[in-house]
Parts: C-alpha cells; structure tokens; sequence
C-alpha cells in the first residue's frame, strides 16, 4: 500500500507529521524521525532568543481539547543553525519553521537557516505573540502582508517555500490564494484557533498566564477540515492539513478534504517516545486497513477527492 | 490535567529555606508512585513542578531559592494553613517499586533531591534500605530522621558541620555495596552522575535508577522545554534507569542498551528559551 506524498518535490512516506511546535529539540525530533513518520518540522525560530510566557502555559478544555499559550519560545536563528549544523541531514526531510516581524527579516531567518533543512514555513499564523507584536497571526490575517513576506522569502531562499495559516479568518481560501500567488510552494493549515481561555470557577481567574490561547485538538478538528477544504478549492499547490487528528479516520478526512500530508500535534500529549511508536505503527496499520476497505491502492488517490 | 484546589494543613519547617507543604488529600502509592511529580499552580502567580515528599497526606517539599526571577516559591511561603495551591498530575514515571521491594535498596540523596527518596523508603516494603544523604551544612539536611526509621543513613556536608565532611559521593568511595543490590538516585545531576559511576562498579546498572530535573513548562510531553537528548523528563522520566534494558518496565536509559550516554546528561540543560547552558 503506497501511503506516501510527492509535495514540494520531497517525498514523504508516510504522509504525515508533527506540526511545528512539538518535538521542539531537535535531538528528540530526531528520535521520532526514526518511528512511522514522514518528515518531520522544528519549532519556529526568530532573529532572537525568547523566552515565551511563563506557566501556565498550557490547560485542557475536554478530554481532547487543548488551549496553550507557550509564546514562541526559540533559542534563536543562530543557535538554531549551530544544533541543525550537527545533526542535518536527519533520516527524512526536515522544515524548519520561522517567524519574523517583517518581511526583511523573515526572509533572513529563513536564508540563513534553508542550507540546513529540505523546506522552510512561514509561521503566519501563531496566535501566542505580544501585544503590538507584528508577526505570526496578524500577518496570517492579511493577505497583503502574506504577499509580502511570502515574497520577500521566496526572492532570497532556494528551498521550497510553506505558507502556514491561521483559521481565524473570513476567507482562509482567499489568503490561501495571496501566498500561491507569491509563490508559495505548499499551503499548511491550520495553526492553532487564536482566543480561546479557560477559567477556573474556584481561582475566578483564567488558567492560562497570558489568560488567551490557541485552541488545538479535536474540538478543532472540524474547522480543520472546512479551512482545507476551501483552501484546496482556491489553488492548485499542495495542502498540508492538520487540526485534531487523533486516529487514521481523521487523517483519511483531512486527506479528502484536500491535504495531500497530514500533521499530527496535540494527539502526541502525554506518550513516552515508546508509545508514540506504538502510536504512528498503529496509525499506519490503520490507514492500510481503511484504504483496503474502500479498494484504494494509495493515500494519493483520496486527496481532495470530497470535492468530486 | 484539570487542575485541583487542595487546602495546606500543615508547613513544617524543614531546613534552612526549606519548607513542607501538606495538602488535604491521601494518595496511596499506586495512585503516584514516588517519584512522579505533580505541578503546582497559584493562580495569579505562576505554576512549578514537585515530587511528592508525602503520599498520606500529599505533601510537597520546597526549597525557597534567592532567585529574583523566581515567582512560585515566594508565594509560596508567604501561605498559611487553609489557603490553597492547585495541582495536575501526578506525571512521569515513578521509581519501580514492584522492582525495588523485598530488596537491598540503596538511597542516593542530595539537598531537596531527598524529598522523594525519604518517600520512597516509607512506601518500600521489605526492603532493606541503605541511605547516603549529602547538604552543604547541617543546616539544609532534610529528613535524616524519616530515613533513619527506614534503615541505615550515612550523612555528608560540605563544611562538616555534621556527619562526614565531603560530598555524598566521597562517603560512597569506601562503602562496601551488595552486588545484589539496587539504587535510587535523586539530586544535583553532577552527584547523579558520580554516583551512579560509582554503584556501577558493584551492582546492576539496569537496576540503578536515577531521577533527573529539567526546566517544565507543559509537563504532558509536548513542548519539549524539559527534554534531555531524545527525552523529555516530563513523560520519559523523571525516573530512567542508568543503563536501559529491554524488559516490561520500559524505563528509559540514560545509558542505552549499547552503553551510549545521553551527551547532555551531567552537562547541559535548556534555559527558558531552549539554549543549552553549562550544568556546572
């Protein structure tokens, strides 16, 4: 059973991942490289090193449902480089994430690190940033800036360019089409949902220290699947969709509605490396037995196949 | 991970900056082995991981830093009996105490690290247990008195202020350890480190198990904040073993099955932004 994906000319096999912001060390990405996965992403790094917010960082809304507010903590571009310098090339591809204030130095970010990963994404869509801070979400949700910075990056860096989208939006479709048409390589969505908080009745205060999070996991998984779906009906480059996925089930959802890779984040909480193993072995087994069932020879052949 | 809002019924005194906190709330032993760890919020404030010092009540053992970029701590001590702290967990894996019962168990301790370990040795059961514990001065010994109930201590402190002068590991050095023997490590990673150099001469390494700390931010395995090598301390330890084998316990190693150590390991940790920075 081919369970693989040709994007970005990188062959992914199988058709998924992590989604930039867990396996944020690069020796444990490493290790989870080895296990049932297809490429794998680093954490979105900046011009400088940061800290993030302090904890609480993280709290769960139902049983499968999250809400974080981490805020971008990154060692920065340059320690970044110094790590990936030792361990690149890794076992399959590897994109690094990146974020940056401007187009300018987005786009530096993202040449000094491209000759150590196989693709770059453009984070354009985390919603943990400072007040009056201008990057992550605020450019997702402008399709003049997403022109812009996916521009500016695409005339410096050589590797396949990722535009990575926040569903907090109008038309996600309509910023989709904005970074394919700067030349965007791969649209990835969604990023977590921006806004979200949750309050402790008996503290009478939010959990979160930054009081606001992104949603992510199941409860979103919903919203993934309608982003991708528009998303895949307004252009023609390849879809990496996640949001919630948790079980085979999903990922084949995600798939017809459009993703050629699924990413899989928030459904990687609480698992020793052991069992997160045993969890992508059963994800393959899975998605095997499913396509069987339905007579596919390939995950391929379902991508955006809801649209027919 | 909902978090619980426990009430402080007790704060005993322990060392020099040295507090215990017990909580309203029992926890048997298969419910959080020692050596779990559970994370403790005060709202408005910030949030911070603990091991558990007691089970029956829950208390958690903490020792007050002069850290001015410390929040928890602080407030911490500025709490009296009947305000209330919240928790998660608990998490991680605990020390194997099916593994380490009816044994000659050799405690390893060091400063705050021997909070679990005096846990440990109450939650044990026939087990015949040997106790090294090291503080800089008499003044930040913690728990001599539990694990004496429990068997054997011997003390160090830096200044010699009690017990033998020197570190934990130099009172090691001479002691003579039953090669059927097995251990339990909990302290600054550098005594860790020597320690378990030191057991591996005479016991199993597979059954030296050592619990390692790393700066926690989430504590369910997804941020990475507290990882060491492939690790994550939060979901893959606290407690590893010393060198990994392949059996149900599952523990992972710091020393893999083909002796490979974690290169951090005794070395570097993660600051707040992930940089790697020196453990000395």
């Amino acid at each position: 059973m081919d369970l693989s994906a040709n994007i970005c000319g990188l062959k992914i096999d199988p058709a998924w991942g992590n989604g930039s912001g867990v396996f944020s060390k690069l020796e444990r990405l490493k290790k989870i490289m080895e296990y049932d996965i297809g490429w794998g992403f680093v954490k979105s790094t900046g011009l400088k090193p940061r800290a993030g917010n302090l904890e609480p960082t993280i709290a769960q809304i139902t049983e499968d449902t999250f809400i974080n507010a981490m805020g971008l903590p990154n060692c920065g571009y340059r320690n970044l480089k110094e790590e990936l310098k030792e361990l690149y090339p890794f076992n399959k591809p590897i994109v690094c994430s990146v974020y940056g204030e401007t187009e300018d130095e987005t786009a530096e970010v993202a040449k000094y690190l491209e000759d150590c990963c196989d693709a770059v994404e453009l984070n354009f869509s985390c919603p943990n940033i400072k007040p009056n801070e201008r990057t992550g979400v605020t450019i997702g949700r402008d399709p003049e800036r997403v022109r812009s910075f996916t521009e500016a990056v695409k005339n410096k860096v050589n590797k396949p360019v990722i535009v990575k989208l926040t569903p907090s939006v109008y038309d996600i479709g309509e910023i989709a089409k904005a970074a394919e048409d700067a030349g965007a390589d791969a649209i990835s969505a969604i990023n977590t949902m921006p806004g979200g908080m949750l309050i402790d009745i008996y503290a009478k205060k939010p959990v979160l220290t930054a009081k606001f999070g992104g949603v992510s996991g199941r409860g979103i998984k919903g919203i993934a699947v309608g982003s991708i779906y528009k998303i895949y009906e307004s252009v023609d480059v390849p879809v990496i969709g996640g949001g919630g996925i948790t079980n085979a089930k999903d990922l084949i959802e995600i798939v017809e509605a459009g993703a050629s890779v699924g990413s899989i984040s928030t459904d990687f909480r609480e698992k020793r490396n052991s069992e997160i193993e045993m969890s992508l072995i059963g994800m393959g087994g899975a998605v095997e037995i499913i396509l069987e069932k339905m007579g596919a020879s390939s995950l391929k052949e379902l991508v955006g196949v809801a649209h027919e | 991970m909902n978090r619980e809002p426990l009430k402080i019924t007790q704060i005993v005194n322990e060392a020099r900056n040295v507090k215990t906190f017990m909580f309203d709330k029992n926890i048997k032993a298969e419910e959080a082995w020692p050596g779990q760890f559970v994370i403790a919020w005060i709202p408005g404030v910030s949030e911070k991981p603990y091991s558990l010092s007691y089970n029956d009540p829950m208390g958690i053992t903490v020792k007050k830093f002069e850290n001015p970029e410390s929040t928890f701590t602080p407030a911490l001590f500025e709490m009296d009996v009947g305000d209330r702290v919240w928790f998660r967990g608990p998490y991680g894996t605990g020390f194997p105490m099916k593994q380490l019962n009816s044994s000659k168990v050799y405690l390893i301790g060091g400063g705050t690290g021997i909070a679990p370990l005096a846990n440990l040795a109450e939650s044990l059961k026939g087990s015949q247990i040997t106790s090294f514990i090291g503080a800089k001065t008499a003044d930040d010994l913690i728990f001599e008195e539990r694990l004496r109930k429990a068997g054997e201590v011997i003390v160090t402190t830096d200044d010699g202020s009690h017990g033998r002068k020197g570190v934990v590991t130099d009172a090691m050095k001479d002691y003579r350890f039953s090669p059927d023997g097995k251990a339990a490590i909990c302290g600054p990673e550098i005594m860790s480190l020597y320690a378990a150099e030191t057991l591996e001469q005479s016991i199993d390494p597979t059954e030296i198990y050592v619990s390692l700390e790393r700066l926690m931010k989430c504590g369910i395995g997804l941020c990475d904040s507290c990882n060491i090598g492939p690790y994550t301390v939060c979901q893959d330890g606290p407690v590893f073993r010393w060198q990994e084998k392949r059996d149900i316990w599952k523990y992972s190693g710091i020393n893999d099955v083909n002796g490979n150590r974690i290169p951090d390991f005794g070395k570097y940790k993660g600051d707040r932004c992930g940089r790697k920075v020196s453990l000395q």
